[in-house]
């Protein structure tokens, strides 16, 4: 495992960061930005998805609405970062901050090397990411989260790379608190 | 944060993420590949609907299999000649009927005043 830097403050180090596996050929953040605009891609996740599609948890709607829906949020969620990229995030209006939130809903309050997530309003993309301080992200991944819980599989694969990620800093220096425990619900 | 930086730095690769260029492409090519990707869907609803595999349909167009893939996952700037070859070779409408010459309604020239 190693880090890229997406957007970084030269001076500051503040900025988004990612992981990237040493066995995959794109950081964490670049593949799911990939996956999430892959038209063949949403469409067969959806149509494999389907019982949890329709599970009522969301809207009950077809896999091409659904690959349609992913479309635009990604564009959204997309837009954010880009803008951020852009005109700066080191101010109160634009602070990456305000982007993540911690994972668990039920953590009010925002600590360093909190496990935390970036979400649209009412969406089902998630961007997982380790908050290292107030303007500083370290990006492990992200998915499409249709259920309540984080029990599928593809969830669960998200949460061990967040802990891969939190060892990985741990062994190289950068102090992680054991007290955050594995989360089943978001 | 300084120590923080340092340590992320040192553990940085010293490729840079492309993920920006990516990100503006998607921005400014934003129109086309919205059309993009609902051909790719109609496509790929085709296909199953159908029974038919990628490479099978790059054989009926005579393209090779990773043209088809570029055009499912919606992310190819089609040409007119691909759509229409995609139409007649999966037998769906892509084009709407205002882009049927065969069912274009001519409005009547209005008589010289």
């Amino acid at each position: 495992m190693k880090t890229i830097p997406i957007f970084v403050s030269k001076e500051t180090g503040n900025g988004l960061w990612s992981i990237q596996m040493h066995n995959k050929p794109n950081s964490e953040f670049e593949a799911f930005f990939d996956l999430i605009n892959d038209v063949e891609w949403l469409y067969h996740f959806f149509t494999y998805h389907i019982v949890d599609l329709n599970s009522g948890f969301f809207d009950d709607i077809t896999p091409e609405a659904a690959v349609l829906r992913t479309l635009d949020e990604a564009e959204e969620m997309e837009d954010s970062l880009y803008n951020y990229s852009e005109l700066g995030f080191d101010n109160n209006d634009t602070n990456l901050q305000h982007l993540f939130k911690p994972l668990n809903n039920f953590e009010y309050v925002l600590v360093s090397h909190q496990k935390s997530k970036a979400r649209i309003r009412n969406g089902w993309l998630r961007l997982y990411a380790i908050r290292l301080a107030e303007n500083c992200y370290l990006v492990t991944g992200g998915a499409i989260k249709l259920t309540r819980d984080m029990k599928k599989m593809h969830l669960q694969a998200e949460l061990k790379k967040i802990n891969q990620a939190c060892q990985f800093l741990r062994s190289n220096g950068i102090d992680y608190p054991e007290d955050l425990n594995t989360y089943t619900h978001e | 944060m300084n120590n923080l930086k340092e340590k992320l730095s040192s553990l940085a690769s010293k490729e840079l993420s492309v993920w920006k260029a990516k990100a503006r492409y998607r921005r400014e090519n934003r129109e086309w590949l919205k059309k993009s990707a609902a051909i790719a869907l109609l496509v790929l609803d085709a296909l199953k609907k159908q029974g038919l595999s990628q490479k099978e349909l790059a054989e009926r167009l005579k393209v090779s299999p990773q043209q088809v893939n570029k055009i499912v996952q919606g992310c190819e700037n089609l040409t007119l000649e691909t759509i229409t070859n995609l139409e007649n070779a999966l037998d769906i409408q892509i084009m709407g009927e205002n882009t049927d010459r065969s069912k274009t309604v001519h409005r009547k020239k209005k008589p010289a005043a």
